[in-house]
């Protein structure tokens, strides 16, 4: 899942994107309204946590623009502005959550979460595929009453491929949701951990859970076994 | 205490026609009285008249000559009393108690003194008493025989009258009473239409809530009378209005510089402690917590000076103090950060330069200023300090290269919360009330503060102290 943070203050943008990494997120920052706007524009994110009062150009018209560019994105305004009318102000131009600083980390990870289950329309944080039961909310993943245990990125990996369980999901998706805009990575590192992950999803006496479809990509859970 | 305006000019009203009323009355009962009594007189006095003519004295005395009946008394207190001028009675009749009667007052001849008395409870009687001297029976005879005056009483019932003046009195009482009370009623109607106005402008003015100030009172809802406190009303609103638009933009400011700082040390370490970490990460988070929280400090710092100067609690001391001095102290703090960022400072201190200031006060001033060089200044750029007089006043000088600020909005800078977008990016660090702050206090010393800048050029701050004081 990848998430794009703008925020001026330093400590902050900074702490918020190492909290979202290490909870397995994607994460790029933007400092201001306008490397905001274009990230967001050029580059496909799952949420996009906003502030309202930014440098160069405000938070509520880089959200005007992005709706207005038919950009989806779920954004999540997230701001120091706590009245009534903010909020409503907010919500009105095109956000989907709106969270008060200061703030808990736990409850901004919860909402970014919820928003991004919300994206996949999947309302059970607990996804199952056949015989395996993913809870996104403590990340831990079981496969007929084992506990498989992952690596952060082999998770983030495993959700998102669990999220659109039954379609194909090509490597350039999967490198663009998975991994960070600036970060080295090319797609081979996306079959690098795509055969960790299937390494330890598979146990012995039980059906392939993650399939290739060689010349498109992968799909988890797919029974139309022979295409 | 006013009271209602209503319950007063009710009451004012009807009191003024209440009294206009009686006096009237008054006077009316007067006039007809008098002219009634004078006509009743006027009866008995000829009725006396009548009676002196049929005295006749001659050789043997005096002498009454009436008929029996023509005074005789057809009503209780009707009659008379002819006495001589020894007191004898000559003559009298009727059936009242002489006994109850005065002597007649040794009046002057010929003048008639009339008045009341009572008969029992239910006859008032009018009386006439008079003194003559009486005719000669014998016209042959030119000198009277008796030269001293009779007196005559002459009285008769006039208890109808007194019944009459009665009738008129409670006939007064009555009509005027009644268009009295019927006069109240239309003035409270008339006072009450008349101060509708009033009423519904008090409610336009109660409905007015603290949260909506936009609302202003229609003049033309205003009687003329009340025009000028409806727009001062008005203006008061207006005032209110933006002097609570400000507030409220003040209070989102500040709210805005302690919470995004707060948010940054809160997740900072949540972050760190939701997992164990190599010394080196908590000490690299702790010291970036560290140096928010050191900028929230002088912010809150600031914020409470500004509060107290608002409230002009702020009472500057004053002493002489060396500017030479005072200006490397105060730089002295500053001083490890610049060489960390490759400054140049370059002093300009004009000799002999001080000062009668509130040192402190100073020092705030300075503190903010330096900061802001500090925090502004380009890498390896400079700083210039000066103090230098002119015919006026003591001048201090401050700037440094590589401004962020534009011309047009050099004079902003001294706005709460103004900062420019470059600037920006340190929130937490500078929030914009540095600047504001140092001009109040400026002001408080009785100096000036000025600024001017060339965006990518020299931002400078002037202070000025007039000299003159």
């Amino acid at each position: 899942m990848k998430v794009l943070v703008v925020e001026d203050f330093d400590l902050l943008r900074d702490s918020i994107c190492q909290g979202l990494r290490e909870a397995g997120f994607a994460v790029d920052a933007a400092a201001d309204g306008q490397t905001a706007l274009w990230q967001a524009t050029s580059s496909h994110y799952d949420v996009v946590i906003l502030d309202l009062m930014l440098p160069k150009l405000d938070g509520l018209t880089v959200l005007r623009q992005l709706r207005g560019k038919g950009v989806s994105t779920h954004v999540l305004i997230l701001t120091a502005k706590d009245t009534t009318t903010d909020r409503i102000t907010g919500l009105n131009t095109g956000a989907d959550d709106y969270l008060v600083k200061p703030f808990d980390f736990a409850e901004l990870l919860a909402r970014v979460r919820a928003l991004v289950r919300r994206q996949y329309q999947a309302k059970n944080p607990v996804l199952s595929v056949q015989d395996m039961q993913i809870d996104t909310t403590t990340r831990t993943v079981r496969r007929a009453e084992t506990a498989v245990d992952l690596t952060p990125r082999e998770y983030a990996l495993l959700e998102f491929l669990a999220l659109r369980q039954g379609q194909v999901v090509t490597r350039t998706d999967i490198w663009e949701h998975v991994y960070e805009f600036n970060a080295d990575a090319t797609s081979n590192v996306v079959d690098v951990f795509i055969g960790h992950l299937r390494r330890k999803l598979e146990l012995p006496g039980l059906p392939r859970l993650l399939h290739t479809r060689r010349g498109h990509g992968y799909v988890l859970g797919s029974t139309e076994e022979g295409l | 205490m006013i009271g209602s305006l209503r319950a007063r000019l009710v009451l004012g009203t009807t009191i003024a026609t209440l009294i206009v009323y009686t006096l009237a009355a008054l006077l009316l009962y007067g006039v007809i009285r008098l002219s009634l009594l004078a006509e009743f007189d006027r009866a008995l006095s000829t009725q006396a008249h009548a009676l002196v003519a049929a005295v006749e004295t001659g050789d043997h005395g005096v002498k009454l000559d009436v008929e029996p009946n023509q005074f005789g008394p057809a009503e209780p207190g009707d009659g008379f009393l002819l006495r001589g001028p020894d007191g004898a009675t000559i003559g009298h009749a009727g059936s009242f108690d002489i006994a109850d009667w005065p002597a007649l007052p040794p009046d002057a001849t010929g003048h008639e003194a009339f008045g009341f008395r009572r008969l029992g409870r239910h006859h008032a009687v009018r009386f006439v008493a008079l003194h003559f001297v009486p005719r000669a029976e014998d016209e042959d005879h030119l000198v009277p025989a008796t030269t001293s005056p009779l007196a005559l009483l002459v009285t008769r019932n006039a208890q109808s009258l007194e019944d009459k003046l009665h009738q008129l009195a409670w006939l007064l009482v009555g009509v005027f009473g009644v268009t009295t009370l019927i006069s109240a009623a239309i003035m409270v109607g008339v006072i009450r239409h008349g101060l509708r106005p009033l009423g519904v402008l008090a409610q336009r003015i109660a409905g007015l809530a603290e949260t909506d100030l936009a609302t202003r009172i229609n003049l033309q809802d205003a009687p003329r009378e009340m025009e000028p406190v409806v727009q001062r009303l008005n203006e008061l609103l207006a005032r209110l209005e933006d002097s609570f638009a400000r507030e409220r933009s003040f209070t989102a400011d500040v709210a805005h510089e302690l919470r995004t700082p707060l948010a940054g040390l809160t997740t900072a370490l949540q972050v760190c402690a939701s997992q164990s970490r190599a010394p080196e990460e908590y000490q690299r988070v702790l010291g970036q917590c560290l140096k928010v929280s050191r900028s929230m400090r002088m912010m809150v710092e600031n914020l409470l000076t500004l509060a107290r100067a608002d409230a002009h609690q702020i009472k500057p001391a004053s002493r002489l103090i060396d500017l030479n001095t005072l200006l490397p102290d105060t730089w002295a703090e500053f001083a490890p950060r610049a060489t960390a960022q490759g400054l140049q400072i370059a002093w300009s201190l004009g000799p002999g330069i001080s000062l009668n200031t509130d040192p402190g006060l100073l020092t705030v001033v300075l503190r903010n200023l330096f900061d802001n060089a500090v925090a502004y200044t380009n890498d390896g750029g400079t700083v210039c300090i000066e103090t230098r007089t002119d015919a006026q006043a003591v001048v201090v000088g401050i700037a440094n290269t590589g401004s962020h600020v534009d011309v047009q909005d050099a004079p902003k800078v001294f706005d709460r919360f103004w900062r420019s977008d470059a600037a920006r990016t340190a929130t937490g660090e500078h929030c914009g009330l540095g600047l504001a702050l140092c001009q109040r206090i400026a002001l408080i010393l009785g100096g000036t503060i000025g600024a001017t800048s060339i965006a990518g050029g020299e931002f400078a701050v002037t202070l000025r102290f007039p000299t003159g004081q």
